[in-house]
């Protein structure tokens, strides 16, 4: 039987750090270019790395746990534009009110 | 300035305001029905997958209104710098005859000249294309030809604005070289409405940050801190509100995806109106986030913001996002005042304004507590930003009572809401991160060939490769979920609501808008305080409306920047001043 796994906040700098790299490296990003650890530099790996893992502990958890019904809440890149649109329909709908 | 003959150009007067509430048209935010919406949300939804349907929104494009003519007193027409004037009030100038483009044009130049090298609001001055157009455009009027409403005003673009010629560089090494072929629709409307390109106006990189240079070194100042560069001039639109606030240019554009025009509206004592999502065209406009990219108008007050959104503003069929919208109202007219029964201006229309219940209250605590001297780049950079938000809010507070007071005598009610329900998860900051993936995918390219090319902004475009597509689509849902409570909880109650942040509306594609209530510290250290309002979609017209009675009754709005004093600090990198940097982590941090 396989280990447990573990949960996001038990997963180590170092698990974090191959996650990140492996990802960049799926879609042909290399930051070894990058220097190890200047901080003269505008950006070394170092400082980015520790951006990702603080980013990968907080924003994916926080997302992939808020739960909404799929029948209320489709997905809508335009959001501003989709509500008015929907409240004007609804308006003028068959036994609407407005 | 010197007095000549009047000459036509359009012109127009302002029509005689009319008696409170009597407004035939409502503004464009009650022609819509909210009632059953959440309700029916599931239904419509499912009736809208199916193509059932119907586009219900005139495409067509709005009649350009004419320019009205504003009434200056003699005296200030003689004492005024012609580079202190309003657009207004330079185009209803010029058609009196008591100033000229070249005019305008030299004395906005001389001001760049004197103050730009301290205050670095430029990329790139166009001086002699400016004098060129301006020559022409002195001549044109002189024939006493109908002329275009901009007709000879200097503007400045933000440098994502595409300009046909002119570099463009995003102040990225990754567009270093990058010359457009095409003008951004937008710059090609006011250009086409006869402005002139003062210059292309420094940003944050890739419109992250206050303005910096690609690799972080801080460029642009605040025009009322011109002696301490800490002092954030706000951003991403950084050099387009120092140009405007420290009389360089009259007017100017910026993009707005996290804040970057109402936040340097707010920082500089401007008026900045992010639009709709949708009202003004993104085509030729550097992306940064398809979904969230705004484009409009940083301006000196409500009117000039009104006049350069309505000529921004209109379909194109090279952006989906522009078309099927309602027909854009008359936003110049709507920022003029009613007259209530005494004399007095009133709102334009009757007005309920939403607080939420600590808007009136100080930060709550103590400032943050600084991190030790050996906590991790991440901890600083984030106590950095808390700190700055801490400090913010703490000077903010304090002029919004009597804002408040003063929306009140003009006739709006004021009403207390309650926070929406999840609005502190929602609008934070890891749903305000699902924006991510959107900078990492148009420019995978240039992450692929150097990641160095993103300078001090690499971090967000690498974290935006790490969500999922599971996550970034649960994001997608959340925006529509937060604008179904915007618009049910938040303005089944009010009309337009007072703001802390600008990050929930950007995130929905609402509109906002900022302009000064009131001013904080003294001599030196004084400083302007904005106010945030959000409103419903395509509420520009009621919220320029809001701002343009407020303006009618206080003055802050025509509160300049002294100029910077000659001597007194040194020109950065000319004399050992160490040069202020940004971390790429507190790029990071700003949520631009």
């Amino acid at each position: 039987m396989p280990p447990p796994l573990p949960t996001f906040q038990e997963l180590s700098d170092a698990e974090l750090d191959a996650y990140v790299l492996a990802r960049l490296a799926l879609a042909g990003v290399d930051i070894s270019v990058l220097p190890e650890d200047d901080p003269e530099a505008p950006a070394d790996r170092r400082r980015i790395l520790a951006g990702a893992r603080r980013f990968l502990r907080s924003t994916p958890p926080a997302i992939a746990g808020f739960a909404m019904d799929p029948q209320e809440v489709p997905p809508a890149v335009y959001p501003a534009a989709q509500v008015h649109r929907m409240a004007e329909a609804a308006a003028t709908a068959p036994g609407g009110d407005g | 300035m010197s007095g000549r003959s009047p000459r036509g150009l359009g012109a127009s007067t302002d029509p005689a305001p009319p008696p409170f509430d009597r407004y035939p048209e409502p503004p464009l935010d009650r022609r819509l029905d909210r009632r059953d919406f959440l309700r029916r949300l599931g239904v419509l939804t499912s009736a809208a997958s199916a193509g059932a349907l119907a586009p219900v929104w005139d495409a067509r494009p709005a009649a350009a209104a004419p320019v009205p003519t504003v009434r200056i007193p003699r005296q200030r027409v003689q004492e005024t710098d012609p580079a202190d004037l309003t657009v207004l009030e330079a185009a209803s100038l010029m058609r009196e005859g008591g100033v000229s483009p070249l005019e305008i044009a030299r004395a906005c130049l001389s001001r760049i000249t004197a103050h730009d090298p301290l205050l670095r609001a430029f990329n790139r001055v166009e001086e002699e294309a400016l004098l060129e157009g301006a020559r022409a455009a002195t001549e044109a009027l002189g024939r006493g030809a109908q002329l275009p409403p901009l007709h000879g005003i200097p503007l400045a673009l933000k440098d994502n604005f595409f300009t046909a010629g002119v570099p463009t560089t995003a102040n990225s090494h990754i567009y270093r070289d990058f010359v457009p072929e095409y003008d951004a629709e937008a710059w090609r409307r006011l250009r086409g409405a006869g402005a002139l390109l003062v210059g292309k106006t420094q940003m944050g990189p890739l419109a992250t940050s206050r303005a910096t240079t690609p690799d972080g070194e801080v460029t642009t100042r605040n025009a009322w801190a011109p002696h301490d560069a800490r002092v954030s001039p706000g951003g991403s639109s950084s050099g387009s509100a120092t140009a405007v606030a420290a009389r360089l240019a009259p007017g100017a554009t910026g993009t707005q995806t996290g804040g970057s025009i109402t936040n340097p509206a707010d920082a500089q004592g401007l008026t900045g109106i992010k639009p709709t999502m949708g009202r003004v065209s993104l085509r030729g406009v550097i992306p940064l986030t398809y979904t969230r990219d705004h484009p409009g108008p940083l301006a000196r007050d409500a009117r000039d913001a009104a006049l350069l959104l309505s000529l921004m503003a209109g379909p194109d069929p090279a952006d989906p996002r522009t078309l099927g919208q309602p027909p854009l109202p008359d936003l110049l007219g709507a920022t003029l005042p009613a007259v209530g029964s005494g004399g007095s201006p009133r709102l334009r229309w009757p007005t309920r304004v939403g607080v939420f219940p600590d808007y009136l209250s100080p930060p709550a605590g103590p400032p943050p507590e600084p991190p030790g001297p050996d906590a991790d780049p991440e901890e600083q950079a984030a106590w950095r930003f808390r700190t700055e938000a801490w400090e913010r809010r703490r000077e903010a507070y304090a002029p919004r009572a009597e804002f408040l007071r003063t929306l009140g005598e003009l006739g709006a009610e004021v009403v207390e809401l309650p926070y929406p329900q999840d609005w502190s998860v929602l609008t934070g900051g890891d749903f305000n991160n699902a924006r991510l993936p959107e900078r990492s995918e148009p420019f995978l390219e240039h992450l692929r060939r150097d990641v160095r090319l993103f300078g001090v902004s690499l971090s967000p475009w690498i974290n935006g490769m790490l969500l999922s597509g599971t996550e970034y689509l649960t994001g997608q849902r959340a925006r529509l979920l937060l604008a179904s409570r915007i618009l049910d909880g938040i303005f089944g109650r009010c009309d337009v609501v007072a703001l802390e942040s600008p990050i929930p509306f950007d995130i929905v594609g609402l509109p906002l808008i900022s302009f000064p209530v009131g001013m904080t510290g003294s001599g030196p250290a004084a400083r302007p305080v904005g106010a945030l309002l959000g409103g419903m979609p395509w509420a520009e017209d009621r919220l320029l409306a809001v701002a343009g009675a407020y303006q009618a009754v206080t003055d802050w709005h025509r509160r300049r920047p002294p100029d910077p004093e000659s001597g007194v600090d040194p020109v950065p990198g000319r004399s050992g001043e160490a040069p202020l940097r940004l971390d790429v982590l507190d790029v990071l941090e700003s949520g631009e």
